[in-house]
């Protein structure tokens, strides 16, 4: 073979790679999507064979629940995506991924108030390896993929599915009685009690409601934003009464926890009266 | 600059300007070491005093003053055109010859660059390189090359004529190194993309086949070339035998050339672990679990497993240090080893030329066998073009006939029926089946034990109990056939061909011949037998002996197996068996009797004619209990097939339901069997 002949046969076959290369390349997009469609897939096969080892026993072989002791997980309300009107019910702020996720491999320590009326007599164990079950982290991400495959409402919950009931609501005190309450002078307040206002919102607040006071802090993830102290026109609306009583009880539909119980009167007030400094809206001289 | 102008500066020009004609090229000229020319040129343009350097400004004219501007500035070719400048300006002829002189010039710089770039070679004689023909200057500018440029000069400058032929080498030394490159490549593209944790591994692989670029190119690419670099290297080494180049002066390359085989063997089997799925799980659990039985167990046995496994089982040490061995210490160790390997070939001994030739009685053939053939090009253009239809082959290969296998995630608590080790370590499997060392130690028990029951010492009922005369009690043979054997097999019969060829020469006194009939019938011989005996364990290693799981199990895995089954050979894909196959959308919801499709017809549809394979696989199982044989056969067997619509969006449900008599093949049985699988409309397994 000459060398001329030798080269020429060598370009082309480069060239024919280069062209099994494009044809591959034309074709990779389309491919990538299949294979994810793939494991995804195999992902719920997987799922439902552990479904079938472990949950099938307490949740009902289609998800469909067993009276007294598991509740039914292919139900609307669990798997409504846009809605998540379960979600909302129980005051989950994350996403039913992360719920059904988190619910598989950390199990349920108590039992939920949504099920009051059901009586199980077993709490849902830990699964997770994590934990101190027996899946491992894959095993429970291919749990969780099965079960939101299931198509919402495919089977009717069989049963009746409570909401909690509000506790009573508190009974706004007058203002003029609450500014007597304030256990420092505050019209307005002195710099000292400020400061110790925001060293307890530093440590308490400023996760959610950031460190500016802007209600933009890192745990403000959730569907409801935490009140932005700086904007002064939705804070004329806010008054003090509304105020102390966010701070003491808690707002129970957006993640608002009650510090009644955890911060001091005084410290409660101290916190307030940070809050309300960027618009200065104090007691009424 | 001083680079493409070594030349031209030192050609010594007459009172004219015009340099000497046929001045010839200084060799020393183009290989860069002459640095200090330049500077005395330089010296010598402007050497003038301080003193005039006053009048500069004031006494020339500003053609005069930019025509020393570019003798001083300018690169020396353009120096030298500066006399011709000067004559174009005065005479009509002049400007002829400063065309040709720059002409002249231009060539030698591009001359100059083509050799600064080919290492010796200039123009005209890449030229010829490409077209053929012979190096036109002497002394040959290919040699040059040798010398100057760090690639080439690993290659020899020539090989004997007879060395290189295809039917003698079949290239196999260069595709092996191919494959190595081809791993490299693949490997650090995959280590870009890949964690070696147990949490994140399979993932990894995952996302490489769904959301990266070619990454399931690169990843079939790099699983079909770690089977064909463990191929060639054997075909090699065979080649190596046949023809009879393990012997003197080649006997260290051969045995640097066993080392190389099993740090291919190596490399091969600790990527295996790496996409953690079951198959990776389990084949280096069995492929390990050889190391716990290293003599004495108590210490090195126990030592050696938690070494390379980090622990009693495989976990994320061992994944670790399965990884760290296959991406940097057998690496390393194997680049060292083919430089030793090939700087022998290259520069010691060379390639051997066929022993027909070498030993021929004719002393023109034994001349023309040594005759030689140039590097460049010949071979170059060669190698090049085999780099070229390797390339071309492996990826359409890996684009559309062989993809990589990726079973489900490794899970330590369930073991796949019928694994196997990879096909390249499946006669040691097949050795661990110990169908001849066992059967025969247990003959000679028996024969014992009768002997003694014979003469009355010992009863019947102690026979296996007795250590006395129980040598099988004493034979562990794990270690035996696991690791003492194969160990003892590479010694024999690869570091061991040179000496037992030259110890058979000496014993019969006969000349030293690399021929393969001629006096060399004892290697020859031993080299069949240990084929042969390679061949039945390698057979004895796959699961079409020895394993027996329960026949209704079979029947399933047959069908619908857990996971992707790999054939024992190299180069062809896993399948998932035919169910999978058909896929979610062939198969229709419902219970199907396979009684009702015992005679398949032509109208049938796909699915009815698998549900008759089925059906017929059952009735065979029963046809073999009938005939009396109890391990494979079934009393009365019979099968339902179902599948059900398991959840609405895609997942069937599929399961296999095998019955018989029950209590009739064990006491306990309770004659039923069910495989289930879940098949979801997006998977693919085709």
């Amino acid at each position: 073979m000459s060398v001329q002949f030798k080269i020429l046969i060598g370009i082309l076959f480069t060239a024919a790679t280069v062209i099994v290369m494009l044809i591959y390349w034309a074709a990779e997009d389309a491919r990538m999507a299949n294979y994810t469609a793939s494991f995804e897939g195999r992902a719920i096969q997987a799922g439902a064979e552990s479904y079938e080892l472990y949950c099938a026993t307490c949740h009902g072989e289609h998800g469909d629940g067993i009276v007294g002791k598991g509740p039914p997980l292919n139900r609307k309300d669990l798997l409504d995506l846009k809605n998540t009107p379960y979600l909302k019910a129980i005051q989950w702020n994350g996403t039913t991924h992360d719920f059904i996720k988190n619910t598989i491999a950390a199990g349920r320590p108590q039992f939920s108030a949504y099920y009051a009326n059901e009586g199980y007599t077993e709490h849902m164990p830990t699964w997770s390896q994590d934990y101190g079950g027996p899946l491992r982290p894959d095993q429970v991400d291919s749990l969780t993929a099965f079960v939101l495959n299931w198509a919402p409402g495919e089977f009717d919950p069989i049963v009746a599915i409570v909401t909690p009931t509000p506790g009573p609501t508190p009974t706004p005190i007058p203002l003029d009685q609450l500014y007597a309450t304030i256990p420092f002078p505050a019209s307005p307040p002195s710099e000292d009690i400020l400061n110790a206002g925001k060293a307890i919102y530093d440590k308490n607040c400023a996760a959610c409601h950031g460190e500016g006071l802007g209600g933009d802090g890192p745990g403000a993830t959730g569907a409801v934003k935490p009140r932005n102290f700086t904007d002064c026109t939705a804070m004329e609306a806010f008054d003090m009464g509304q105020h102390h009583n966010a701070v003491v009880n808690g707002k129970t539909a957006t993640g608002m926890p009650a510090w009644g119980p955890r911060l001091s009167d005084e410290e409660i007030w101290q916190v307030i009266m940070y809050e309300r400094s960027p618009c200065k809206l104090y007691v009424p001289q | 600059m001083g680079l493409f102008n070594r030349q031209i500066k030192k050609k010594p020009a007459d009172e004219n300007g015009k340099p000497k004609a046929g001045a010839p090229a200084d060799g020393h000229d183009t290989n860069g070491h002459d640095a200090n020319g330049h500077a005395e040129d330089v010296a010598q343009t402007d050497g003038d005093t301080g003193g005039e350097l006053f009048q500069v400004q004031t006494r020339e004219t500003r053609s005069q003053r930019f025509v020393g501007f570019v003798r001083e500035k300018s690169p020396h070719a353009i120096k030298e055109l500066v006399p011709w400048v000067e004559r174009a300006r005065s005479t009509p002829e002049g400007r002829t010859e400063f065309v040709e002189k720059t002409k002249e010039v231009a060539w030698q710089q591009a001359d100059n660059t083509v050799r600064a770039i080919t290492a010796g070679m200039g123009i005209a004689d890449t030229r010829a390189f490409f077209r053929g023909d012979p190096a036109i200057e002497k002394p040959n500018p290919r040699y040059k090359v040798h010398v100057n440029a760090f690639f080439a000069h690993i290659r020899p400058k020539y090989y004997e004529k007879s060395s290189t032929k295809f039917s003698h080498t079949w290239g196999l030394g260069y595709l092996s190194f191919y494959m190595f490159m081809l791993e490299t490549i693949t490997g650090v593209i995959l280590m870009v993309f890949y964690t070696p944790s147990d949490r994140r591994a399979y993932e990894d692989i995952v996302k490489i086949m769904t959301e990266v670029p070619f990454g399931q190119l690169m990843r079939d690419l790099h699983r079909v070339g770690a089977e064909l670099m463990v191929l060639i290297v054997v075909l090699h080494m065979t080649r190596v035998f046949l023809t009879g180049s393990f012997k003197p002066p080649r006997t260290f390359t051969w045995l640097t050339g066993v080392v190389l085989l099993i740090l291919t063997f190596a490399l091969s089997f600790s990527g295996y672990l790496l996409p953690w799925d079951q198959l990776a799980y389990w084949a280096v659990t069995i492929g390990t679990s050889m190391a716990k039985s290293v003599p004495p167990k108590e210490i090195v046995g126990y030592l050696s497993n938690l070494i390379m496994r980090g622990g009693d089982t495989i976990n994320q040490n061992g994944l670790l240090r399965f990884y760290l061995m296959h991406v940097f210490a057998l690496p390393a160790l194997t680049v060292v080893l083919i430089s030793v390997h090939y700087y022998r070939v290259a520069r010691t001994h060379g390639i051997s030329v066929p022993a027909g030739e070498e030993e021929s009685p004719d002393p023109a053939v034994r001349k023309a066998a040594k005759e030689r053939i140039d590097y460049l090009p010949e071979l170059f253009t060669r190698e090049l073009l085999w780099a070229a239809i390797a390339t071309f082959l492996v990826i359409a290969y890996s684009a559309w006939i062989f993809h990589a296998p990726l079973q489900e995630h490794s899970d330590p608590l369930n073991t796949p029926l019928h694994t196997t080790a990879p096909w390249y370590f499946l006669w040691i499997q097949g050795l661990l089946k110990d169908a001849f060392v066992l059967p025969a130690i247990r003959a000679v028990d028996y024969g014992l034990n009768q002997g003694l029951i014979a003469l009355g010492i010992q009863t019947a009922e102690g026979f296996e109990n007795n250590p006395m005369v129980c040598l099988v009690c004493g034979y562990d043979s794990p270690a035996w056939q696991g690791v003492i054997i194969p160990t003892m097999i590479i010694p024999a019969l690869f570091l061991g061909v040179p000496y037992i060829n030259e110890w058979w020469e000496k014993f019969w006194g006969s000349k030293p011949s690399r021929q393969l009939l001629k006096n060399r019938k004892g290697t020859v011989l031993v080299a069949i037998v240990s084929t042969i005996f390679m061949l039945v364990i390698w057979y004895q290693g796959t699961p079409f002996y020895g394993v027996t799981a329960p026949p209704a199990v079979e029947i399933g895995q047959a069908f619908m197996p857990a996971e992707g089954v790999l054939p024992p050979v190299p180069l062809v894909p896993d399948d998932w068996g035919v169910v999978r196959r058909l896929g979610y959308n062939n198969l229709p919801d419902g219970e199907y009797n396979l009684a009702d499709y015992a005679v398949p017809s032509q109208s049938n549809t796909e699915f009815e004619r698998m549900l008759s394979a089925i059906q017929q696989e059952i009735q065979r199982r029963g046809q073999l209990w009938a005939e009396g044989d109890k391990v494979h056969g079934l009393p009365n067997p019979t099968g339902t097939f179902l599948i059900e619509q398991f959840q609405q969006n895609g997942l069937k449900r599929i399961e296999l339901q095998v019955r018989w008599d029950p209590k009739i093949v064990t006491p306990s049985d309770n004659g039923e069997y069910n495989r289930i699988i879940f098949l979801h409309e997006n998977s693919l397994y085709k």
